[in-house]
């Protein structure tokens, strides 16, 4: 509904008591109008000629009379007349000239009894009559008048639904761009509003873009930490496989506890930037990417977690295949799930990383033996922050998080994602792609 | 580990001290003859003979590694091992462009690299010469389509020797299943493999643990 059906019809509702009340007036001000209308008449008509004939015969004939005549004494002329009602019998003794009640039959009355003082004295000095009421004044004009009013209010809130209007296509017009290029710069309450709106967009974009600054920044931070944490990683992994060769079976233990620990942080600081480089900090690159030697470091990078772990590791790629994606992105989502499939295994498993290609179908599975996951988990898989209970009982090894990065790898490069039981139990992730 | 080939001449371009040393000590206790350079400038005039693989840092001083590559290069065809401690792709897919062979994102634990650097330099443990092959005691005979296990003639259906033969080009690496059938038995299945490699080892007696099942993949002929 426009604003301009909506102003004349609120004009019209707002109208609507106002006509009630003129109504009302009306309606009870018409008897006391006509019961003085019809005394003057009787004044007119029973003059004292009709008095002093009242007074010397005060028969009147057969003909049936449409008035009562009463003395000064409230009694009837005629005999056979009833009585002055009660009620204007004590008006009249107040001193009223002019006394009325409304009767009728029923609950309508719609009549009224009209009597009046036509004599100083004497038998005849009052005259009672019963007339209907006047008709109402028809209710049309009022109407007419209502709706006139509506129609006019409504004409009259043009102008200002149509600086609204405009008000309204200046901000769809706006787009990105700072302020509105058309504000209204009339000195009342809509160019005050037009100003405002112009203002605050500026401060809200403001806000906007400084906010963006900070989140580019902050994964620039997080992608640049990373890489700086790396390079000492580097030299502390070496200095860990260094001592993991020298053969101190006391210190063997702390040694391999070392080793799990900076596993964990390197797959952990792998992920967040993995996750940064998903969030926009750094551009993603979708190359063809060759997957046999994809899978060959993936499987080098996990060779000595999975000898710690006394898990086998063996993988099959298709010659030539290969995904469009991006490299570093995709060889830690497989990376994450070969991971995965190690430190979710027990001694004596095997995990296997199979990539073949059918047509132009791509499939990656990783499958492995360990003790698999349950139905309820299986479906949850790929949610982010999803770890299962019983891998969260154990070390944290962010394997939740790890999950998440593949699916959401996955989803960018329109891979798609299964999980499934492997046969004889086991868990099996396959991804597919064109 | 097997032994590094030939006394191979390694190269390693790397700024970062700590891991040069590591990088060197290690390459070095695997038999290979290690070089190194720090400096990206230096590292400009180096002679690539009688290099057998070089190792690049990516994140050089002075002259940028990827300008390095480029000149390296330009001048051979040695094998590079880009290192890269960056999480952006586009620097590694810009490396292999640019002609690398391989790359390795730090943090690398040594058996990573070891595994990349004998990929590079790996020398066939299969011999394979014409039509012969040669993997352990087996011999096939591509053409005449004999096989032999230690110099005694191995009777084998022409099945099984397709299955041993298309095993053992690929000898090291695991095949699946259905890669071997479409390959050597095309009108067989899965089904089939598995009765031919059971008779396959049947044959190969005291060397049956040659022809190994692997989980979740297939076969594979196991090298010596």
């Amino acid at each position: 509904m426009g604003l301009r059906l909506k102003t004349g019809l609120l004009v019209m509702v707002l109208l609507a008591p106002l006509v009630g009340l003129l109504l009302w007036i009306q309606g009870s001000t018409r008897a006391e109008a006509g019961a003085y209308a019809i005394a003057g008449e009787m004044r007119e008509r029973f003059d004292e000629d009709w008095v002093a004939r009242c007074e010397s015969r005060p028969r009147f004939g057969r003909r049936r009379r449409r008035f009562h005549v009463y003395g000064e004494d409230f009694s009837p002329r005629v005999r056979s007349d009833l009585a002055l009602v009660a009620s204007l019998r004590e008006q009249l003794e107040q001193g009223e000239e002019t006394a009325w009640r409304r009767v009728g039959p029923g609950e309508s009355q719609n009549g009224l009894e009209v009597v009046t003082r036509v004599a100083a004295s004497g038998p005849c000095a009052y005259v009672g009559v019963r007339r209907r009421l006047p008709p109402p004044a028809p209710i049309w004009p009022i109407l007419m008048v209502v709706m006139l009013a509506g129609l006019v209010a409504a004409l009259a809130s043009a102008p200002l639904v149509r600086r609204v209007r405009k008000l309204t296509k200046a901000i769809d017009e706006a787009g990105d761009s700072d302020a509105l290029s058309q504000v209204d710069s009339s000195r009342d309450e809509l160019g005050d509003l037009s100003r405002a709106f112009s203002r605050d967009r500026a401060t809200l974009r403001g806000k906007v873009q400084e906010i963006a600054e900070q989140k580019q920044t902050l994964q620039t931070f997080l992608a640049n930490t990373t890489h700086d944490v790396m390079t000492p990683l580097t030299a502390l992994v070496g200095h860990l496989s260094s001592l993991r060769n020298l053969h101190d079976e006391d210190s063997r233990q702390e040694v391999q506890g070392a080793i799990e620990e900076t596993e964990y942080m390197r797959s952990l600081l792998r992920n967040l930037g993995a996750a940064a480089r998903l969030d926009g900090a750094l551009d993603l690159v979708a190359e063809p990417v060759a997957l046999e030697p994809l899978v060959e470091r993936v499987v080098a990078r996990f060779d000595a977690l999975a000898k710690e772990r006394g898990v086998e590791v063996n993988s099959a790629v298709d010659t030539g295949a290969s995904l469009r994606a991006d490299l570093t992105l995709l060889e830690q989502a497989i990376g994450n799930l070969v991971g995965n499939a190690i430190r979710y295994n027990r001694p004596g498993g095997h995990v296997a990383l199979v990539v073949s290609v059918d047509g132009g179908q791509v499939e990656i599975r990783c499958a492995d033996d360990g003790p698999g996951v349950s139905d309820a988990d299986l479906a949850r898989l790929g949610e982010r922050r999803f770890r299962s209970k019983e891998a969260r009982s154990r070390r944290p090894t962010g394997s939740g998080f790890g999950l998440s990065i593949v699916s959401d790898v996955c989803d960018r490069f329109g891979l798609t994602l299964r999980f499934a039981h492997s046969e004889g139990g086991g868990l099996t992730a396959t991804i597919t792609g064109p | 580990m097997p032994p590094a080939p030939e006394k191979a001449r390694i190269l390693v371009v790397e700024d970062d001290a700590k891991i040069a040393q590591q990088i060197c000590v290690q390459l070095r206790g695997e038999g290979f003859d290690v070089e190194h350079i720090a400096d990206g400038n230096a590292a400009r005039d180096v002679a690539l003979d009688n290099l057998s693989l070089v190792i690049l840092d990516l994140m050089l001083p002075g002259t940028y590694g990827m300008d390095l590559l480029k000149l390296y290069r330009e001048r051979s065809d040695v094998p590079v091992l880009i290192l890269s401690a960056r999480q952006d792709t586009a620097d590694k897919v810009r490396g292999l462009k640019l002609g690398a062979d391989d790359y390795l994102t730090k943090p690398f634990w040594p058996e990573e690299l070891s595994a990349r650097v004998m990929a590079r330099l790996r020398r066939p443990d299969i011999r394979e010469s014409g039509d012969q092959i040669e993997v352990g005691p087996i011999s096939l005979e591509l053409t005449q389509r004999e096989a032999t296990l230690q110099g005694a003639t191995l009777e084998l259906t022409p099945s099984e020797f397709e299955i041993l033969a298309t095993l053992a080009k690929r000898a090291g690496n695991a095949m699946t299943k259905r890669k071997l059938v479409e390959q050597a038995i095309p009108n067989g299945n899965e089904r089939s493999l598995d009765v031919h490699i059971s008779r396959l080892r049947k044959k190969l007696g005291e060397h049956s643990a040659l022809l190994e099942t692997v989980w979740g993949v297939g076969f594979r002929l196991r090298t010596p």
